[in-house]
């Protein structure tokens, strides 16, 4: 019978630019089938530039969903407390201290947590959301993410975006123009220098070059995940 | 004799314990650090700084300040380098430009006696006739005139792009800037002021005698206050950026400036412009000739970089900063002579400290000419009641005619009149959120100055909302800042005697030429501009406009107010192309399988922003694979749209001709898009995966659009759908060939068989363990499977496709193959075979209509269009002979274009060339013989209007 055969190698994810960060270097570890960096090999530089600088950190791998419609009352429920427009609240429905949600628009919001929740953040934000107020999809794929983590991480990002980023205070998130396509910044509620880019995953690869590129006069440096998780910031 | 060092002074900008060695035109100078190239130049008696550029006149330094073009020089290479403000390097290589052999005897300057071949809008007129002629001087005319050789080497300097967003900015760093920016950050402002000049606090760092910043105030060095205004600044919070011009105002209140190496996006909330003020030239014979010098010039010289200019100096003085120059240059040393054109009694008290200093003044006195070959060597004068006099000299100083730098703030939308009493046009209206302070709104002196800059700032902060409204303060600043200022002095549009006299040096235009351009009938300033170039070259008519306007009205006959000024436009500074194109950014997709096709030695090509292989070996064997056993092409960048809602059919409904209120779930259909004028704009698949659900495909080029445009429409219908571009969410494979289903049967864990998956069934299933939907569909023309997944599974699922049909020779093919494939069976690439008058009626696609539908976006032109019947039908082309036409190429009749080819391929299926083209209606017939001509012979090609290949579809459906 047909399909009767189960895969001889188990499934396995990755960035778009997960090549480009083997070329450099990276160490990659499998967590929740994807293969992630977790290292460059220089764990005090990726420590340096995410204390004093900025580091660069490919976080394709975080568990995405996006929600559209009616949101109000169904991110009451997931959230807790339903975040207003631009903003980020933590916590909620998955009991993940993790889960991010980033409400960018009146009827849009992104919601962010471990690779390791995967298919239950998905499962918590459909559960969370009657299916005529709106609709939930995993856009895990469909964005290459990236962290930019120290205090140089706005200064880099004002060479790429128009966006004034006074206005992405921790908490703050926006919908804008990074690097000359479409993107989002998350800049979570927790103290720190991080702020997440999304952009689709098309340009994962674009946009990991040109912040690289426009990272250099400011000492960036790629790093892994090893090092967001050591300062504390995941 | 030039270039004597002074002994060291308060106010320097150098550092002479740091020696800095240079070479211009090979010869090795000193020069010390804090230098500039044109400072050093002149340190080193060097008065030629380049020659110009039509005449090949020798030139000097004039303004000192990047405001003019006569010290541009090539620089290590790179042209067009402005010395006055360029600081010396150890071991840079100076070359001054558009002379040969040297600057000091340019054969070329036989030029400056041939200018009777020259005249205005000579390029127009003259070596036209006979018609060969002018391709061979034009040539010539290029070579000699110019400004620099661009350099043919590349240069990977990384530059730098950067946007900021101050509450206030504030362009210009003298005293009212930096006024205005204290006053706007201490009320709580991020306040950015950026500087062109390397240092802040404008012209009071070349002023060493006591000045008062308030009126009734302490009296400090000019240089001191500066320096005061600057750590104020700094202690306020003020980010100061230097040697940054800014150059252009844009739309939006985007200002854009730029450093060395970086460009800067500004967009603040509130803009102060302090640009201060443009110091003017007067018109008279040879008023070009090196050793001419303005006030600001020669103070920069003596007090910042300690050098003596001129030791007989004549000062043309027509203001207070005249009489400044004229005695620093009598306390240096020099001998000084001063023509004042005004009575006694106006400049009393400077006069007599030029007298005191050493010095001469002549009232009533006016400069009529300058004479001299190389440099200035005699200046004459009339004397009021006393007739033509002269005076030996080796420079002479223009100072006090000053004009407002508005040129950025005319770009903002600033509304201007004409202030006699300031004889200059000053700004009457601002925009909103837009304000200016210090010289360029008129003020001369330095407590009204200051005063005018403290109240832009605290006008900002009040229009920000960060301070109380209380006006007393700012009243009380007004006033201040309206004190009455030093009589503005006007030097006669033109002077006396033999020589030319320039009205714009950039361009080495004459009052000769104006005169002869007015009489030709250009009688506006912009005319004027346009066909003498005047106020066209680098200087952008800073150091020239206000002379060039009095010109104007005197040859017209009009007053200054009729004649106007010229429209202000971005540049307001010269910069170098290679920094507007700074760290431009070129986005780029790639799907996640495109290392994989690296791998295999794909050749890429663009396709819109996509990256995607055109072919990986010979596109015929490519196309070999897929017919005949099994291939696979990635086609991830098929727009995808999740639609999902309970009035998702209705929005298909609407959005397209064809009908999928009747498409079961698990079938795909095929759709054309159309506007409202009926016009195909895309095209794609839609399929059904549940009840109110539908995962919609478009293509590669036109997802973007279909975005936007179902966007619009659905903010208009109101409808209860939510739609989502998913493209990148998922990527996808088409897998075929007669042998794609043993593949799948490897890898899937359903039922993909003819009758389990039938042609146009859509499936949910794991491929290798990986959730995917299939769709049955075959646009290659054979059994095939598109399989849509995850995007980050890409190379896992490409790897597992190619494993598991390596027993049957799969492999990868391109767009190359697919393009030849689709041909084969005459399927549409919308944008290649339609264009922009293009419905499916016409297009062969009447099947993909359905009149019976109550309405749908296209309808009304389409029932209009059947009721005429088509012009042209879009048909398929079986082409004679070995040859294959190109794309474009013309179907004629009669030696008549009837119509158009608008793809051809050579198929190795078929054995021969095929194409689609558009040929008249009445022509569609099966059978029918038309003709195409291209590279000048015609090939015949017959009509076909079913596919090519497998014409019943039975491959594709097996």
């Amino acid at each position: 019978m047909n399909g009767s055969r189960s895969p001889a190698v188990a499934p396995i994810r990755r960035s778009p630019a997960h090549r480009l960060q083997a070329a450099l270097g990276a160490r990659f570890a499998t967590e929740a089938s994807w293969e992630i960096p977790v290292s460059f090999g220089k764990a005090e530089e990726e420590r340096d530039a995410a204390r004093l600088g900025v580091a660069l950190v490919d976080i394709t791998a975080r568990a995405k969903v996006d929600v559209r419609g009616d949101l109000e009352k169904a991110l009451l429920r997931l959230a807790g407390t339903p975040p207003t427009v631009r903003s980020v609240v933590t916590g909620g429905a998955t009991g993940s201290e993790r889960m991010h949600v980033a409400r960018l628009g009146f009827r849009w919001a992104l919601v962010l947590a471990e690779p390791s929740v995967g298919e239950g953040l998905l499962a918590a934000v459909d559960a969370a959301i009657a299916r005529d107020e709106g609709m939930v999809t995993d856009v895990t794929g469909m964005l290459a993410g990236f962290a930019l983590a120290g205090p140089k991480a706005l200064e880099l990002l004002s060479r790429l975006t128009p966006l004034d980023l006074v206005e992405l205070a921790p908490g703050t998130c926006a919908a804008t123009r990074v690097a000359e396509v479409a993107g989002v910044l998350v800049r979570p509620p927790t103290p720190g220098g991080v702020v997440e880019l999304y952009v689709g995953s098309e340009y994962g690869r674009f946009a990991w070059e040109t912040l690289r590129a426009a990272g250099e006069v400011l000492g960036a440096v790629p790093a892994g995940w090893e090092t967001l998780r050591a300062e504390g910031w995941w | 004799v030039k270039g004597a060092r002074l002994p060291k002074g308060p106010a320097e900008a150098i550092d002479r314990g740091r020696r800095i060695t240079i070479t211009i035109d090979g010869r090795r100078v000193e020069a010390f650090g804090g230098d500039t190239v044109g400072s050093a130049m002149n340190a080193a008696g060097m008065a030629i700084t380049g020659r110009s550029f039509k005449y090949h006149r020798p030139r000097g330094l004039l303004c000192m300040s990047g405001a003019c073009p006569n010290c541009l020089v090539t620089v290590d290479g790179i042209p067009n380098v402005r010395a006055c403000l360029d600081p010396v390097r150890q071991g840079m290589e100076v070359r001054r430009q558009n002379a040969w052999p040297g600057a000091n005897a340019d054969v070329m300057g036989v030029l400056d006696s041939l200018s009777f071949l020259m005249p205005p809008g000579f390029y127009y007129k003259i070596f036209h006739r006979p018609r060969f002629l002018w391709p061979l001087v034009e040539p010539l005319i290029r070579r000699a005139a110019g400004l620099g050789r661009v350099p043919r080497q590349e240069d990977h300097r990384r530059l730098e792009r950067v946007h900021l967003h101050p509450d206030v900015l504030v362009v210009g760093g003298g005293p009212a800037g930096l006024a205005a920016a204290i006053e706007s950050a201490q009320a709580g402002a991020r306040t950015l002021l950026v500087d062109s000049a390397p240092s802040p606090g404008g012209h009071l760092l070349w002023v060493v005698d006591p000045v008062e910043i308030t009126i009734g105030g302490p009296r400090v060095p000019g240089y001191q206050a500066a320096a005061h205004l600057t750590q104020e600044a700094l202690g306020a919070g003020v980010e100061i950026v230097s040697a940054t011009t800014a150059f252009g105002v844009f739309e939006g209140g985007l200002i854009a400036a730029f450093e060395a190496s970086r460009l800067y996006r500004i967009r603040p909330k509130h803009t102060i412009f302090a640009t201060g003020g443009l110091e003017q030239g007067a018109v008279f014979p040879n008023n070009d000739l090196p050793g001419i010098m303005l006030a600001g010039a020669v103070d920069r010289l003596l007090h910042r970089y300690g050098v003596l200019p001129g030791r007989r100096a004549v000062v043309a003085a027509f203001g207070a900063e005249a009489y400044r120059s004229a005695i620093a240059l009598a306390r240096a040393g020099a001998q000084v002579v001063v023509l004042d054109p005004t009575e006694p009694s106006e400049q009393a008290e400077t006069a007599r400290a030029v007298t005191s200093a050493g010095g001469r003044v002549i009232n009533g006195a006016t400069v009529i000419r300058a004479e001299g070959a190389r440099a200035i060597r005699r200046v004459a004068y009339r004397e009021a009641g006393k007739g033509v006099g002269s005076l030996d000299c080796d420079l002479l100083v223009i100072g006090g005619v000053i004009a407002p730098a508005t040129g950025l703030l005319a770009q903002a939308g600033a509304e201007f009149a004409l202030s006699e009493r300031a004889a200059a046009w000053l700004p009457t209206r601002f925009p909103q959120g837009v304000a200016a302070a210090g010289h360029v709104v008129g003020a001369r002196t330095i407590p009204s100055i200051v005063a005018q800059g403290r109240v832009a700032g605290l006008g900002a902060a009040r229009a920000l909302g960060l301070i109380e409204t209380s006006t007393e303060g700012i009243e009380t600043l007004k006033q201040a800042g309206a004190l009455g200022e030093d009589p503005v002095g006007v030097p006669s549009p033109v002077g006396e005697g033999k020589g030319k006299q320039f009205a714009c040096l950039c361009m080495d235009v004459t009052v000769k030429e104006l005169s002869t351009a007015v009489k030709e009938g250009f009688d506006s300033l912009e005319l004027l501009k346009r066909y003498t170039t005047l106020s066209m070259g680098p200087c952008q008519g800073k150091a020239c406009l206000t002379g060039s306007s009095r010109l104007c009205a005197r040859l017209t006959g009009r007053s200054l107010g009729d004649t106007g000024f010229t429209t202000a436009r971005p540049p307001w500074a010269p910069i170098p192309l290679e920094i507007l194109a700074a760290d431009r950014l070129v986005p780029r997709k790639e799907t996640s399988i495109h290392d994989r096709h690296q791998d295999a030695g794909a050749e890429f090509m663009w396709a819109g922003e996509w990256r995607r292989p055109h072919h990986y070996r010979d596109p015929a064997k490519e196309c070999r694979a897929v017919h005949e056993g099994v291939a696979l092409i990635d086609v991830s960048t098929l727009g995808k749209l999740r639609v999902r809602g309970q009035d998702a059919v209705e929005l298909l409904e609407r959005l397209y001709p064809n009908r999928f209120a009747d498409l079961k779930v698990g079938r795909v259909r095929y759709g054309v898009m159309l506007n409202d004028q009926g016009v195909i704009l895309d095209d794609g698949t839609v399929a059904r995966v549940a009840e109110d659900e539908f995962f919609v495909t478009m293509t590669t080029g036109g997802t973007e659009a279909m975005d936007r445009w179902i966007g619009w429409w659905l903010a208009d219908w109101g409808l209860n759908v939510h739609v989502l571009n998913v493209t990148a969410a998922f990527a996808a494979v088409n897998l075929a060939g007669p042998m794609s289903r043993s593949v799948m049967e490897r890898l899937a864990d359903m039922d993909v068989s003819a009758e389990g998956l039938p042609y146009l069934a859509a499936a949910r299933g794991k491929i290798a363990g990986v959730p995917s939907l299939i769709l049955r569909l075959g646009f290659v023309g054979e059994l095939g499977y598109e399989i849509h997944f995850p995007s980050e599974y890409g190379e896992f699922i490409w790897d597992r496709l190619l494993e598991a049909g390596s027993e049957f020779g799969i492999e990868p093919f391109g767009l190359e193959a697919q393009r030849i494939l689709r041909l084969e069976k005459q399927h549409i690439l919308v944008g290649q075979d339609t264009d922009a008058l293009s419905d499916p009626l016409a297009a062969g696609l009447p099947w993909t209509v359905k009149f019976d539908k109550s309405d749908f976006l296209g309808r009304r032109a389409l029932v209009e269009a059947q009721a005429q019947g088509p012009e042209e039908r879009l048909v398929g082309l079986m082409i004679d002979g070995a040859d294959v036409p190109p794309e474009g190429s013309a179907i004629v009749e009669g030696g008549r274009p009837t119509g158009r080819l608008t793809s051809s391929r050579w198929s190795g299926a078929l054995g021969a060339a095929v194409g689609m083209g558009w040929v008249p209606a009445a022509h569609a017939q099966d059978g029918r013989v038309v003709a195409i001509v291209f590279d000048g012979h015609v090939v015949k090609a017959t009509v076909a209007t079913a596919p090519f290949y497998d014409p019943e579809g039975k491959r594709l459906r097996s």
